[in-house]
């Protein structure tokens, strides 16, 4: 009976999981069709800023670029080409990269997005849920005060403020770290991971620095909310140890909005961290899809956003599925 | 926010003179070349998406990441921007035309090797010329196949190209004008095997003085390495040995990052910064310099001016008078302080006041300009002193001393002259147009005036994104009410072509070094232009937008065809090209304010003998093809 019920749970979600893509990536597709930029303008509008041609020329390179970038056919022909492409995940050419495909473009920079957003995520998560625990849990002791205080300090910190003052202290006054990183790619393994890891240290520092603050701002609300329920006085007065309390009792139910949070925000991973590409030129999709969305680059577009959807339905279903593991509410739902 | 940032940078510069930054011998690059050996610059480009495609007729290349500067070799003639003489590079000679332009017999340079070892000789060039005609999937071969008709080749350094009409502007086509040239000579012996419209070329064999070492997977640098037969290449015939080994082209991300990098001596040469970053580096590191020592720093030579545009298309645009009413209207000074604090030469004819262009045109206008030209039978907008004025504002606004300039050197500085500030006149022909003054706000048909403003993103450029607020600041600062809105290169390139739009910011006015800007004013031909608004057509939109004054418009028109067919150099060409910037000037459908402004910042900690505005012997832009010729004048500075 539980396996039946647990099947009709699975199929619900996939179905949803599907219907999520789908449709998120018809959206992607249109809407930058309706976009004021157009791609064919984009190129000559870079090409004239470079060097002036004669206006017969330029009549000429319209067409040709026309033509090149296959922009012919009705927006149903071309939006029934791009669903069959997505399915083998071949969005075409980028038009700003031409003919490169677009989507090796993007999966030559995903692991970078992926590899710093995703440590960042998970460590800021865990460091900020275990601080913001501590600091509900044991309100009044000074380390939790201090604790809160750093969090609140650090949380309303614009990102790129705090990226800049690390970098001008540690890359330019101090110069331990490179300004801009460079990673290895041709001379061995053992050279690829110390420029890997000297290039992301930074980086990663300022996000993870960033990002747990909020995390510790809302565990500790709830941890403290959750400390003075009935069920954890009653505990108490059963004589069951602090430490049980706090990690049984406090520690799980407080855990379970995190989980949802985690999951939206492992989702997010793929879309790249903008301003830390731009602040230390990490190598990531974040300006791929900033230079695509302003060239009017639909198949880098579609490329990039069409990924990230796919990866936030999928950890949203993810996080889905793994709930009814934590909190025996919803198993028994 | 900008300002906190660099108020923030300002404060840590203060402390560098106690952190020390000095160049070591021994001090290797990220790249693992010796430092001393090593120039680095920095790409006009971010990262690069394509780092292994070197293929020079794939859309996607990247061009600017040293391939066109060094490793290609960019047309046959190249150009020296401060002269405007043009010097064959893989050809021998300038090419030689028969008595109505349908043939151009074109010699090649003897001697000229690939870096593979091969002959580069005449079979490449008529091989290369051929491929593009016959493929119709690389984006210049419609246009070649307008104008040729085929290619000879006579012998192995001689051949000839026959032209379906008479076409005077060969070496314009097959040469470079300003930053480089589309026209790139490929190995025949490789290209030949291959599909030159899908084949990346990710191991390029070229005719430059450097040859591909490395590059990065991921896109952030390229390095080159000076071809040990770099006397078989056109730069080593003309000018020597280049000074460094290597050439390093790498990114640095953001606006400060490039200035820590410059400061840290971990680049010789930038792009192009802020006047406020400039401040910076000359602050912060002894060994900086741009084109002047001094104020004002940048040099102003490059060839498109930037400024607004009107839609004439639309009311009351249409009316000149309007048009010259909202430049009166303007205090210029301002305008000037406004985009680099008074950096720039004015440039308010449709070429930009270049070095070269100021003595082929605004100097040997200037009397014209000052006495005989009117806006309405007797009124005259131009102001001759604008220079000396502009001098005494800077003194008094920020304290600059140009006191050692003499009246001849204030003009090489700011420029001939410029319109006039005269308000009252702006209000008497809006007045005489219909529109009405009520407490201090201008109305136009009942309905208070509001202008919209297009301009660039300031990244995109920022001169011309300046020049368009500072103008809008102006007009509002005179009761009209202005919208501006900023909007990406790529949607601007999409509205002109309908004439979606009011005014926009520009780089509207351009040419090249010599004294032919024919290519640059093609699009005025009025039978070749038509315009409706809403439609797209074809052409430069500014250019086809209508002159309202339809006698003008076909005078203008009729220069531009009897130009085409006339020998390029001559003396009858520039008496015509003359005669067109009095009737443009006279239609007046844009405000361009200076000539392109550079400030572009040289490092010689590592590397000395850049060219300055003491030392021209070619402009700064290293980032132009030109910069080939650069390089041999470069040298170790230690």
């Amino acid at each position: 009976m539980r396996r039946v019920r647990f099947g009709k749970y699975l199929a619900g979600r996939l179905l949803s999981w599907f219907m999520v893509i789908f449709i998120g990536i018809t959206f992607m597709f249109f809407i930058p069709r309706f976009f004021p930029a157009d791609p064919v303008e984009g190129m000559i509008a870079k090409i004239l800023s470079m060097t002036s041609l004669p206006e017969d020329q330029v009549v000429y390179i319209r067409e040709s670029l026309r033509m090149q970038y296959g922009l012919q056919g009705t927006l149903w022909q071309q939006y029934l080409g791009f669903l069959k492409g997505a399915v083998r995940l071949d969005f075409g050419p980028s038009l700003m990269n031409f003919p490169t495909d677009a989507s090796s473009i993007v999966m030559r920079y995903l692991p970078y997005t992926v590899g710093l957003s995703l440590v960042t995520t998970v460590v800021a998560w865990t460091l900020g849920n275990l601080i913001g625990m501590l600091a509900g849990f044991r309100k009044n002791k000074k380390s939790s005060v201090v604790l809160e205080y750093i969090a609140i300090f650090i949380y309303p910190i614009p990102y790129f403020i705090l990226a800049l003052v690390v970098q001008i202290l540690f890359c330019f006054v101090w110069r331990i770290f490179p300004l801009t990183a460079t990673i290895v790619l041709n001379q061995g393994a053992a050279r690829f991971w110390e420029t890997l890891l000297r290039s992301s240290i930074l980086p990663a520092c300022t996000m993870v620095v960033v990002g747990f603050g909020w995390w510790v701002i809302s565990m500790k609300a709830m941890s403290e909310n959750t400390a003075e329920e009935e069920y954890v006085r009653f505990a108490r007065l059963r004589g069951i140890r602090e430490g049980k309390i706090a990690t049984s009792y406090v520690f799980r139910n407080s855990i379970i909005p995190q989980v949802s949070g985690l999951s939206i925000s492992l989702g997010g991973v793929f879309g790249g961290a903008l301003m830390t590409e731009i602040i230390f030129q990490y190598p990531g999709v974040g300006q791929l899809v900033q230079k695509a969305i302003t060239q009017a680059d639909y198949n880098m577009i579609m490329a990039t956003v069409s990924i990230s959807i796919v990866s936030i339905s999928t950890a949203t279903l993810a996080a889905d599925l793994i709930y009814p593991l934590i909190d025996p509410r919803i198993r028994f739902q | 926010m900008r300002k906190m940032v660099v108020l923030l940078m300002a404060v840590l510069m203060a402390a560098l003179p106690f952190i020390g930054a000095t160049a070591l011998a021994g001090e290797m690059t990220d790249v693992g070349t010796l430092r001393v050996e090593t120039l680095i610059c920095e790409p006009d480009d971010s990262v690069n998406p394509t780092p292994g495609q070197f293929n020079p007729y794939m859309t996607g290349t990247r061009q600017s990441w040293g391939a066109h500067q060094i490793m290609w070799v960019d047309g046959i003639w190249e150009v020296n921007t401060i002269t405007g003489e043009r010097i064959p590079t893989i050809a021998a000679d300038l090419a030689t035309p028969n008595e109505d332009y349908t043939e151009w017999t074109i010699k090649i340079r003897e001697g000229l090797k690939w870096s593979d070892g091969e002959t580069l000789d005449a079979n490449d060039v008529a091989f290369t010329i051929n491929m593009i005609m016959g493929n119709d999937k690389l984006t210049d071969s419609a246009y070649y196949n307008s104008l040729f008709e085929k290619v000879e080749v006579l012998d192995d350094l001689t051949l000839k190209v026959y032209c379906d009409n008479p076409f005077t502007r060969i070496m314009t086509t097959l040469g470079v004008n300003t930053w480089g040239c589309g026209f790139r000579v490929v190995p025949e012996h490789i290209y030949s095997t291959v599909d030159p419209a899908t084949f990346p070329d990710s191991e390029p064999v070229t005719a430059g003085a450097y040859k591909l070492k490395d590059y990065d997977q991921l896109g952030t640098w390229t390095l080159y390495e000076r071809r040990e037969d770099w006397a078989n290449t056109p730069t080593g015939m003309l000018y020597g040995e280049p000074g460094p080994k290597y050439v390093l082209y790498r990114v640095f991300g953001s606006q400060e990052a490039r200035v820590m990098a410059m400061l840290n001596n971990e680049v010789d040469v930038m792009n192009e910064v802020a006047y406020e970053d400039l401040k910076l580096l000359l602050d912060g590191n002894p060994n900086v310099h741009a084109w002047y020592p001094e104020f004002p720093f940048a040099t102003t030579d490059d060839a498109c001016s930037k400024g607004i545009f009107f839609n004439t298309a639309i009311k009351p645009f249409d009316d000149v008078n309007v048009r010259w009413a909202l430049t009166l209207a303007c205090d210029w000074v301002e305008v000037s302080e406004n985009v680099f604090e008074g950096i720039g030469r004015m440039s308010a004819l449709q070429v930009p006041a270049v070095t070269a262009m100021q003595t082929f045109y605004y100097k040997p206008m200037s009397d014209w300009l000052a006495n005989e030209f009117t806006i309405d039978g007797e009124y005259n907008p131009w102001n001759p002193n604008f220079s000396k004025e502009l001098a005494e504002r800077l003194t008094e606004d920020f304290g600059y001393d140009m006191s050692a300039y003499s009246d001849e050197e204030l003009i090489d500085v700011f420029g001939v002259g410029y319109f006039k500030t005269d308000k009252e006149k702006a209000a008497e022909l809006l007045t005489n147009a219909g529109l009405e003054l009520k407490d201090g706000k201008w109305y136009y048909e009942g309905q208070p005036w509001v202008i919209p403003v297009i301009v660039h993103p300031e990244e995109e450029s920022t001169q011309a994104s300046r020049s368009g607020k500072a103008i809008a600041d102006q007009w509002e600062k005179f009761g009209i009410a202005t919208e501006i809105t900023t909007i990406p290169g790529s949607d601007i390139g999409n509205r002109l072509p309908i004439g979606d739009f009011t005014t926009v910011d520009s780089w509207d006015a351009c040419s090249a070094y010599s004294i032919d800007f024919y290519n640059n004013i093609n699009g005025w031909n009025d039978e070749v232009y038509k315009f409706e608004l809403g439609e797209r057509g074809t052409g430069i939109a500014n250019y086809r937008l209508p002159i309202s004054n339809p006698e003008l418009a076909a005078k203008l028109g009729t220069i531009v065809r009897d130009v085409a067919g006339m020998d390029p150099n001559s003396e009858e060409t520039q008496a015509m090209l003359t005669e067109f910037l009095k009737l443009a000037f006279e239609a007046h459908i844009n405000i361009m304010v200076h000539s392109g402004t550079k400030i572009v910042p040289f490092n010689e900690t590592y590397w000395t003998g850049f060219p300055t505005s003491e030392n021209p012997y070619e402009g700064p832009w290293w980032w132009w093809s030109n910069f080939r010729f650069t390089l041999p004048r470069i040298q170790p500075a230690q």
